[in-house]
């Protein structure tokens, strides 16, 4: 552990206390405004003066009826499983080929690296018409393939699996071909183990990104049977007539940060691995 | 390597060491070739047609689209705004992200607690950040904003409805959701930097200050770099902020919401590839830099 030498003397911690607490109540103060605004009884009225702190009371059956209203139910089902999908797709794809780079030689393999390192630097916004136009010839329009099915040559995530399959020591993959194993089981029940972590972090990641994924799903989905958290959170703008609405407007929108914020808290450590992974070294 | 070959040729009936490597990045391969590389030559083609999405079958065009796009005075406000935007949000988030990760880095209590809720925003969907935001800039004297203004004794504003004041506060909703991430990598490079140079100024007398000025932000210089340059390229692909908080008179208007307003609101696909072209032209100069600065080990980042 770093020493106190850093730090003055301690008069400047509490400046340094009260900076860090009023970031905190920056960061977190609109989460608590909606909160109270989301519990408010049916007959409120917004007031004009200062935001109200407190509800007048604690109505907590406006989140039941904003579920209801938003088909939330449906939403978080679908929302799950295309995360699940994509998660899957993109890890067992990059996994394999993130193996093969590392692990492996093969013919041609350091040009296809290097063609996929240079289409990393072209962002999305090229290929979001073309791809658009491809999906609707294969008939994949409202459905959640175009969610799901590219992201098994996610380019991003083969090169974080091929760096991390370099730290993996060849003597393991060579003291399994001694003992027998086939090139298939080696991957299963030698590479794909010692991933774990890897994978962990990706698993936690991919369902961040597909659960707060708002332009795919604007793209691709049309039909409300199909839609995403994102897109039924978006759609409850219809609802908006009274103020009521918008009571219930607020709770919706915590109902939609809910499980983003849980998953990060309780997988925190995820997160900060994934910074420093993508970021730079520490 | 040798005898290992040849004991996998054995042992994996038939298929020669090369054939297995083939099998194991086929999905990925597959995958790559149809969504990302075809799409890729696949713009090319669209951008120099008048493909629409209903209508008559595309023709060849030429340059025509591009030509277009650079007297499409839309297009040239859709940019300058772009680029406001992400000059605002950048430097602003880097700004704020580098005073919290100062205040982080200094040994205290609960630094996890408030690392966490500071970070709470960054994960938090885009969607509900707008739409909790919209509420908080409500044009009445009871909005959040208008209450704050109203304690220095100005305002009611009427923010995003406004059109010179649109975009900024489009920015500070922006800022306020991303420097999390800042703060989280300029922590880390914080971290980075030996605990002797510190030890050393002290024992010179140096201030604070001194310190920070004179060792942090010389040696801090690569990672606020790297975070400005992110901001950059993400600031050049804001798409959902604006979209779902629309300023008027085109006020918040920036190059990913009008490419996708004239694919999939005007059905242009042509012309709406020959915008991307432009736009990304822009954003891979940045990772150019960023890679030149970085190297391609270490520096990329698309989350």
């Amino acid at each position: 552990m770093s020493s106190g030498v850093r730090t003055r003397a301690n008069g400047g911690k509490v400046l340094v206390y009260i900076l860090l607490i009023i970031g905190v109540i920056i960061s977190l103060f609109p989460f608590y405004v909606s909160l109270v605004h989301a519990l408010q009884p049916d007959y409120y009225i917004e007031s004009s003066g200062a935001p109200d702190l407190w509800p007048l009371e604690f109505r907590f059956e406006n989140f039941a009826i904003a579920w209801e209203k938003g088909n939330f139910s449906r939403a978080m089902l679908n929302t799950v499983f295309i995360a699940a999908a994509t998660t899957a797709v993109k890890i067992l794809g990059s996994c394999m080929a993130g193996y093969a780079f590392a692990k492996r030689d093969f013919k041609g393999k350091n040009v296809i690296f290097a063609i996929l390192m240079l289409t990393i630097m072209i962002p999305d916004e090229v290929t979001m018409v073309p791809t658009y136009m491809l999906m609707l010839k294969l008939g994949w329009v409202n459905t959640y393939l175009p969610l799901i099915v590219p992201a098994v040559g996610d380019v991003f995530s083969i090169f974080l699996f091929k760096q991390f399959m370099e730290s993996v020591p060849n003597s393991l993959i060579d003291a399994a071909r001694i003992d027998g194993c086939n090139e298939w089981q080696l991957f299963w029940k030698i590479v794909l183990p010692t991933a774990k972590p890897a994978i962990a972090t990706m698993a936690i990641l991919g369902f961040q990104a597909s659960y707060n994924d708002f332009m795919g799903p604007l793209i691709y989905l049309n039909d409300e049977r199909l839609f995403t958290v994102q897109l039924q959170l978006k759609a409850f703008d219809r609802f908006y007539n009274s103020h009521f609405d918008q009571v219930l407007g607020s709770a919706a929108n915590l109902i939609a940060c809910v499980p983003v914020i849980v998953v990060f808290v309780v997988f925190q450590k995820y997160f900060v691995e994934s910074v420093s992974l993508s970021g730079m070294k520490g | 390597m040798q005898t290992i070959h040849e004991n996998k040729r054995k042992r994996s009936k038939g298929l020669s060491a090369n054939a297995w490597s083939y099998v194991f990045i086929a999905p990925a391969m597959i995958g790559f070739f149809v969504f990302r590389a075809f799409p890729i030559g696949f713009a090319v083609w669209v951008s120099l047609t008048d493909w629409e999405l209903i209508g008559p079958p595309p023709s060849f065009v030429g340059v025509q689209n591009y030509v277009q796009a650079f007297h499409d005075p839309v297009f040239g406000k859709a940019f300058a705004n772009t680029l406001a935007f992400t000059l605002m949000t950048a430097l602003g988030a880097a700004l704020v992200g580098l005073i919290f990760a100062a205040l982080l880095d200094r040994n205290i209590r609960g630094s996890k607690f408030f690392r966490t809720s500071l970070y709470v925003p960054v994960i938090t969907p885009v969607v509900a950040v707008v739409r909790i935001w919209t509420w908080l800039y409500s044009p009445s004297p009871g909005g959040l904003f208008n209450w704050v203004a109203g304690l220095f004794g100005s305002g009611p504003y009427r923010w995003i409805m406004d059109p010179d004041m649109a975009l900024p506060s489009l920015a500070l909703m922006t800022i306020w959701q991303g420097f999390g991430w800042d703060m989280v990598i300029i922590l880390a490079g914080l971290k980075g930097i030996p605990n002797v140079f510190y030890e050393a100024a002290t024992v010179d007398g140096a201030s604070w200050w001194d310190k920070f000025a004179h060792i942090t932000l010389p040696l801090l210089r690569p990672v606020m770099l790297f975070v400005f340059i992110m901001g950059g390229i993400n600031g050049f692909k804001t798409f959902a902020q604006p979209y779902l908080m629309q300023g008027p008179m085109n006020s918040t208007l920036t190059t990913s919401l009008y490419i996708f307003q004239n694919a999939f609101d005007n059905f242009r696909m042509g012309y709406a590839a020959a915008l991307s072209f432009i736009v990304s032209v822009v954003i891979m100069l940045l990772s150019v830099v960023q890679f030149r600065a970085f190297g391609g080990e270490e520096g990329i980042s698309y989350e």
